[in-house]
């Protein structure tokens, strides 16, 4: 049996239209990266010219588009909890078939992939002798293969959901009890985990007054993990107020305010910004502060907005959890 | 400057129905030139005008303007180029009739960075020169053939090209609107800018205002 609602068939719709157009600019990008040469004026390059810009541009609104829908699609997920019989959160529905866990770290993936070559096409844009545009078009290429996919997962993903199939819980997912990968992550000493995701924001901050560009690249990197490690196993217990509760999806929830939204939007802006510096420093030679800026400030909002629940909490009752 | 280097402009190209509407062109007009492009209907001359602002892309060949290779430039630059280089003078005008005078002129400006201020300034100085400010809050449509033509004239100049394009200016014009396009066209080359007209009108032929002539016929320079 297969779950349909408007929200998944919303997405499902969006998914096969993206395929059909990025598919027609993965045929186009194929014969832009092998016959492109700025430098010649025959009809063949007059006509890449042309096409460079209307295929740059479907990837454009195709990649833009994915960003917001990530979010659509954790809502999604949400709201489908309250259709499957035992699931509580997004957690229930990500674990009812065995495609959930990797389809979510794959969007994830390619969220940062879409936005570097968001980056780049920006930079390409702004030049008017077509600097990026080989790189750009195999970018995507190489890009084509894990949003191609992530489609697929999810197409098999709402497939395989059955609302008739009970399945566990965020508690039982997320429970040290259990002697699962995820289990033995939250086993792991707060003290530990909380020092070393302090320790991680500190070397960022400090690679960001070095100036140190593929430093502060793969701080950003280590933290993004560190980040939603120390969410699962310290901090979400202090947001829900519960000892033994560390699903990092019920925080998408009303009853906490959604603040799960804003958590996980200034963590993936912060490190993809801090990560982007480095990448785009390949191509056009030059550092981006602001950037840099932007990537300090999401990173620190983060912090301080995940840091002020245990902060209130032990001032409020003058223990730890 | 503006080059052409062996430009040759096919419509449809590899189809059926493919048109040759330029074959193999060169030619070189120097800054401040005004040149009178002439050749009969259908011989190319909108076409040559049309790759010089950027409009098409020739099949073969290059367009240079200013050392720029306007042939290759992404369509962004392309419409970047157009506003702050090229002015364009129409056949029939192409004004906006229901819009009014002012409106009319400050389309060009419309999308670039200037304030509200700065606009006014730039249209009301073009406005003046070209004797149509009094009109300026009055719609193009009740306007006379004289004073449509001056508001178009305003428009092509109004945000300060290097190059002014005139495509057939004085094709629906009687002969006195057509003498003062002619009075115009002195004033446009006091002011130092390439002017090109594009006709087929023999009132221009023996004008001694024009620097440069360029004949084209069937697609071909003569």
């Amino acid at each position: 049996m297969t779950i349909l609602t408007p929200d998944v068939l919303a997405i499902l719709i969006l998914d096969f239209i993206f395929l059909f157009f990025s598919f027609i600019a993965l045929m186009l990008s194929f014969r832009i990266v092998l016959y492109w040469d700025i430098t010649k004026s025959t009809p063949l390059q007059y006509s890449l010219e042309k096409e460079s810009y209307l295929v740059a541009t479907i990837i454009k609104y195709i990649f833009v588009l994915k960003i917001p829908l990530f979010l659509f699609f954790i809502f999604t997920l949400d709201k489908l909890s309250n259709v499957i019989p035992g699931a509580m959160c997004a957690a229930g529905v990500v674990n009812a078939t065995v495609y959930g866990f990797y389809l979510l770290i794959l969007k994830i993936i390619n969220l940062y992939l879409f936005g570097f070559w968001l980056l780049l096409h920006h930079f390409d844009m702004k030049r008017e002798d077509y600097p990026f545009v080989r790189i750009k078009f195999w970018f995507f290429i190489f890009i084509f293969f894990p949003f191609l996919i992530e489609i697929i997962l999810e197409v098999l993903m709402f497939y395989n959901i059955n609302p008739a199939k009970i399945v566990s819980c965020c508690g039982t997912l997320f429970s040290a009890a259990k002697s699962s990968s995820i289990s033995s992550l939250i086993k792991l000493p707060h003290s530990l985990v909380v020092g070393i995701f302090y320790i991680n924001f500190f070397l960022i901050l400090l690679s960001y007054f070095l100036k140190r560009d593929f430093l502060f690249a793969l701080f950003n990197l280590t933290f993004l993990f560190i980040s939603i490690l120390s969410l699962i196993s310290f901090f979400s217990t202090y947001v829900y107020e519960l000892p033994k509760h560390h699903c990092p999806f019920c925080l998408l929830q009303k009853d906490y305010y959604y603040v799960g939204y804003f958590l996980y939007t200034f963590l993936f802006i912060g490190t993809f910004f801090g990560m982007a510096n480095a990448f785009m420093k390949i191509f056009i030679k030059r550092r981006i502060s602001i950037w840099y800026n932007l990537s300090l400030i999401f990173n620190m909002l983060y912090v301080i907005l995940i840091t002020l629940y245990p902060a209130i909490y032990y001032i409020k009752n003058g223990v730890w959890l | 400057m503006i080059e052409f280097k062996n430009v040759t402009k096919i419509f449809n190209f590899k189809m059926p129905n493919e048109t040759i509407a330029l074959k193999d062109i060169n030619f070189k007009i120097e800054d401040n030139e005004i040149v009178l492009l002439k050749g009969p209907s259908g011989s190319g001359k909108s076409t040559i005008l049309s790759l010089i602002a950027a409009l098409s892309k020739p099949t073969f060949g290059e367009v240079i303007v200013d050392n720029k290779r306007v042939s290759k430039l992404p369509d962004n630059f392309a419409a970047l180029f157009r506003r702050e280089h090229i002015g364009f003078i129409f056949q029939k005008f192409n004004l906006i009739s229901d819009l009014s005078v002012y409106e009319n002129v400050i389309t060009p400006l419309v999308v670039s960075d200037l304030t509200k201020e700065e606009i006014d300034k730039k249209a009301a100085k073009v406005m003046e020169k070209f004797d149509i400010i009094h009109k300026k809050n009055q719609k193009v449509k009740n306007l006379s053939g004289g004073e449509q033509q001056r508001c178009a004239i305003a428009r092509a100049l109004v945000n300060d090209p290097d190059i002014v394009l005139a495509d057939e200016p004085t094709a629906n014009l009687d002969e006195q609107l057509s003498l003062n396009f002619l009075k115009f066209v002195e004033e446009i080359k006091s002011e130092k800018k390439t002017l090109i007209i594009s006709t087929h009108d023999p009132l221009f032929f023996e004008n001694p205002i024009f620097s440069k002539i360029i004949e084209i016929n069937k697609g071909r320079l003569v």
